[in-house]
């Protein structure tokens, strides 16, 4: 037996040589951190036919992620980031993004006028972002598990009857959803520490007992609803779509407390040696093919104007094109926490209780 | 390279060139490449960390925020979790490693081989299997409901405690095995042939004779185990319950998603000193030369 | 000797009860890397090869193999050298704190390898060293040297010392003493070390997520994967490496036998 061991040492030896040896082909990629549903096969092919460049995806279940991600890689590791609104300015602040030259982006001027220097990508009157999508954070359900009714309200994620067959993102940013809930809307991103102990956390709590599994990632949570493990559930419009294609069927609703969402921006790395590639990309991202195939993919609302003539009369309802800026305002944005440590300490409290 | 060594009767007495040879790379790389690393850690243990800052000033204040409500469960969950498992893999490692030394035969070689075959696949999915075999739509639900012991599939099996536990003791358990099997081999059989020439029985002679010999290898495998399951955080988020999480979770989340690098490093140092002085115990007992 | 063989009997059936808990997780895994449907979950109705034909397509699991096996095998080279010399220093010379040098060589096995992974990364984030391959084989290596250490150690603490001496007496030089007496009868502990901890490396994920840069080992690349879930495709990816490995093995252990 140890003899045999020698074999392996020789094959390490000359896997070893092998590898010093042989060139590293030319590294022709654009390397994007971020959520998913952005860099589907469908909508990169036509980018790489054209540029050259592969998309090299490194996917993450929250933006605290993505931020750690980029602080421990930096532009080295990335070129673009696909950043939500609760991350934009802690990149921002952490100086780990760079300012973009909106004339490499002609198509920034066919963003709907509200995606245009948006507050959560334009920083100290500089252009840090370019918006990609937008969406709310829905309840997503099975029919033959959960009624309409039920469905209409957040409450049902406490009722009994549903005790370990609800799944939430674990992701601390759920702590304003539940202040939403309870409370209402306003100032849902500003909550210190004594909220989060005497308010927040008597109402979050009860939740735990209810919850088979907080999921990490849309795959995950597509797995538990087809696994009959779960019946509802908190996330993104991802899920639908990719439900719907495995040929499982969900619905996905929001409920009368109204919900909180997201206004996601490309974000260009501080140090990445591909910025030209990068912004090409990002203005490649704007064109209404390009809109449209990822509208399909990630079932995220599209940005740019340019999609309005390739949409029917239904996908035009759907993604809320004619009433664009009245909806856009009943959706709670998610935004900075400044004191995210707490948040962060009480999420953890909440998931080991 | 072997002129350097020296290799004569005396070179206990006199260090030359050959010593400083032999010395100096492994230390220089432990210095630079493991105890400064150590050391920042320790390091950063006592910074403020703000939003998106380190703050470099002296505080104890992540230490009590390690303890609070909000990290402690998961420090005593992971002691008893580690402790269990650690347990239940000398259980089950114990008489198979002994059979294994002792009446494999001509097959020992293979037994070997598979023992560490696991480690040549891939963990993370040695750690999916178990939820595939375990799951809602999963075999033992399967194998269950065709046998008619249940009527409909039951959630109990995966996404808790038992599930985390199980996997943790099956992907750590050849860590058991192989260094028992080294001490059982190690064991002078004259020894034991003597034990039962005295007139001891098989029990007698494993309890007096056996187990004191292979204990040096039983505490290495234990401490592998304990040491390897408390800072799983890949099992615990694949398989565990949604509360189920182990220290690992806690570190890898503060730093690989929360940012907060102080606070994951005052978890962590309390993780060194909890491991520290178990090996301080065990090194008294020449542990830490039978890996 | 009748009980004797009783004993046997249920440390035998004990001994098949252990082997299958270990197993059936693998057979588990090659069993679905033939099924036809995308789903894991049994029955299987129909079976296909497609999957591998899939993954012999796959371009990235190219590429995270031979990250793998470049980490691994510099690693294990790297530990291999530093682990040998570190069991000589110890075994052959008295210094200062020798028996603090040995403790503390065997720490980084010891220690959970997350509090490695970030104390490494913590170093190289304020040292301002760009995370990568390079650090991922700094880190492997770091957790190998022990591995290789502790068998060298171990073997060179039973050599007779009788043996370097009559090879001295009888006029061979230091050089030819270690070619000739002490490296025939370390060898196979240098190797069983190295093949340690080269396996050891070819699976890490742990240490590996929090060094790694762009590039993807195969573990890593299958962590990724598994956020869409599991599918057929790694099962017949694993299926092939253990494989790889156990035929690589088996053959050598023939080879060895001949020789």
């Amino acid at each position: 037996m140890k003899k045999s061991c020698l074999g392996f040492a020789v094959c390490s030896v000359i896997f070893f040589l092998v590898s010093l040896y042989s060139a590293d082909a030319a590294d022709k990629t654009l390397r994007i951190i971020g959520w998913e549903g952005y860099m589907d096969a469908s909508v990169t092919e036509e980018f790489t036919k054209r540029t050259g460049y592969n998309v090299v995806a490194t996917y993450c279940g929250t933006s605290d992620e993505m931020y750690a991600k980029i602080k421990a890689g930096g532009g080295q590791t990335y070129d673009l980031v696909t950043a939500s609104g609760d991350l934009t300015r802690r990149l921002f602040d952490a100086g780990l993004i760079a300012p973009i030259d909106l004339t490499k982006v002609p198509n920034y001027k066919n963003l709907f006028p509200l995606f245009q220097n948006a507050p959560y990508n334009t920083f100290d009157g500089k252009n840090y972002g370019v918006s990609i999508a937008w969406g709310p954070d829905l309840l997503i359900y099975d029919p033959e598990q959960v009624t309409d009714t039920e469905a209409s309200t957040w409450m049902t994620f406490f009722d009994p009857k549903f005790k370990g067959l609800v799944s939430v993102n674990d992701y601390s940013i759920f702590l304003a959803d539940i202040k939403l809930w309870f409370k209402g809307p306003k100032d849902l991103f500003k909550i210190d520490k004594a909220e989060l102990q005497n308010d927040i956390k008597p109402k979050l709590f009860p939740l735990k007992q209810q919850i088979r599994k907080f999921w990490t990632s849309q795959g995950e949570l597509a797995q538990l609803f087809e696994g009959k493990e779960i019946a509802l559930a908190w996330g993104w419009p991802v899920t639908l779509t990719t439900l719907e294609k495995d040929g499982f069927k969900v619905k996905a609703t929001v409920p009368k407390e109204g919900t909180t969402g997201w206004s996601d921006s490309w974000m260009l790395i501080k140090g990445s040696p591909n910025s030209a590639i990068a912004l090409e990309w990002m203005n490649y991202m704007l064109e209404g093919e390009a809109q449209k195939k990822m509208a399909a993919v990630s079932g995220y609302w599209p940005v740019s104007k340019e999609i309005v003539p390739l949409l029917n009369e239904q996908e035009k309802t759907a993604y809320h094109i004619g009433d664009l800026d009245a909806y856009f305002k009943t959706i709670h944005f998610w935004e900075t926490v400044p004191n995210l440590d707490q948040w962060d300490a009480l999420w953890n409290e909440f998931k080991s209780q | 390279m072997s002129a350097a060594l020296s290799f004569t009767a005396v070179e206990h007495q006199r260090r030359g060139k050959g010593f400083w040879a032999t010395f100096l790379p492994p230390f220089l790389w432990m210095a630079g490449f493991y105890l400064v690393p150590l050391a920042v850690l320790l390091s950063l243990a006592f910074q403020k960390h703000e939003y998106v800052h380190i703050i470099q000033e002296f505080t104890w204040e992540n230490f009590a925020t390690a303890l609070s409500p909000a990290y402690r469960p998961a420090l005593i969950r992971t002691l008893y979790v580690a402790s269990a498992v650690t347990l239940v893999d000398m259980v089950i490692a114990l008489p198979a490693a002994y059979f294994l030394a002792f009446h494999a035969g001509r097959w020992k070689t293979l037994l070997t081989v598979l023992i560490l075959l696991p480690l040549w696949s891939s963990y993370l999915v040695r750690v999916f299997a178990w939820r595939i075999i375990l799951g809602k739509a999963g075999i033992l639900n399967w194998v269950l409901i065709k046998a008619g012991i249940l009527d409909a599939p039951s959630p109990m099996f995966v996404y808790n405690l038992f599930s985390m536990g199980l996997t943790l003791c099956y992907i750590w358990l050849p860590f058991m095995i192989l260094p028992l099997v080294t001490a059982f081999e190690r064991l002078p059989r004259n020894l034991l042939e003597a034990s039962s020439d005295l007139g001891a029985d098989g029990f007698a002679t494993f309890r007096r004779v056996t187990l004191p010999l292979v204990m040096p290898g039983l505490l290495a495998g234990s401490l592998s185990v304990f040491s390897l399951t408390s800072g799983d955080y890949l099992t615990p988020a694949l398989i565990g319950g949604p509360g189920d999480s182990l220290v690992g979770n806690i570190i890898a989340g503060q730093f690989g998603v929360a940012s907060n690098y102080p606070l994951g490093s005052a978890i962590s140092a309390l993780v060194l000193a909890v491991l520290f002085v178990l090996m301080a115990i065990l090194a008294k007992k020449r542990v830490l030369e039978s890996f | 000797m009748r009980q004797s063989r009783t004993t046997k009997w249920i440390l035998g059936f004990y001994t098949l009860g252990v082997f299958l808990f270990m197993h059936i997780p693998l057979a588990v895994i090659v069993l679905f890397s033939f099924s036809d449907k995308r789903v894991l979950a049994l029955p299987i109705r129909g079976w296909t090869l497609d999957w591998y034909r899939q993954m012999l397509e796959d371009e990235r699991l190219y590429t995270g193999l031979f990250n793998s096996l470049k980490v691994a095998s510099t690693a294990t080279l790297l530990a291999t050298f530093l682990g040998t010399l570190g069991a000589f220093a110890v075994m052959r010379w008295k210094f200062f704190g020798r028996n603090v040098f040995r403790s503390a060589v065997v720490i980084p096995i010891l220690l959970p390898g997350i509090v490695t992974g970030v104390a490494m990364l913590s170093f190289f984030g304020t040292a301002g060293i760009p995370l990568g391959l390079a650090t991922v084989i700094i880190g492997h290596a770091t957790f190998g040297f022990p591995v290789v250490f502790n068998m060298v150690n171990a073997r060179l603490a039973r050599l007779p010392r009788s043996l370097e001496e009559a090879s001295a007496d009888l006029g061979a030089t230091p050089a030819q003493t270690f070619r000739r007496v002490i490296f025939p009868s370390i060898r196979s502990a240098i190797i069983a070390g190295a093949l340690l901890a080269f396996t050891l490396s070819f699976d890490e994920i742990v240490v590996t997520i929090f060094l790694t840069g762009k590039d993807n080992t195969l573990p890593m690349e299958i962590y990724s994967r598994l956020r869409f879930g599991m599918t057929p495709e790694i099962n017949a990816a694993v299926t092939a490496i253990l494989t790889a490995s156990a035929v690589l093995v088996l053959l050598s252990t023939w080879f060895s036998r001949k020789a």
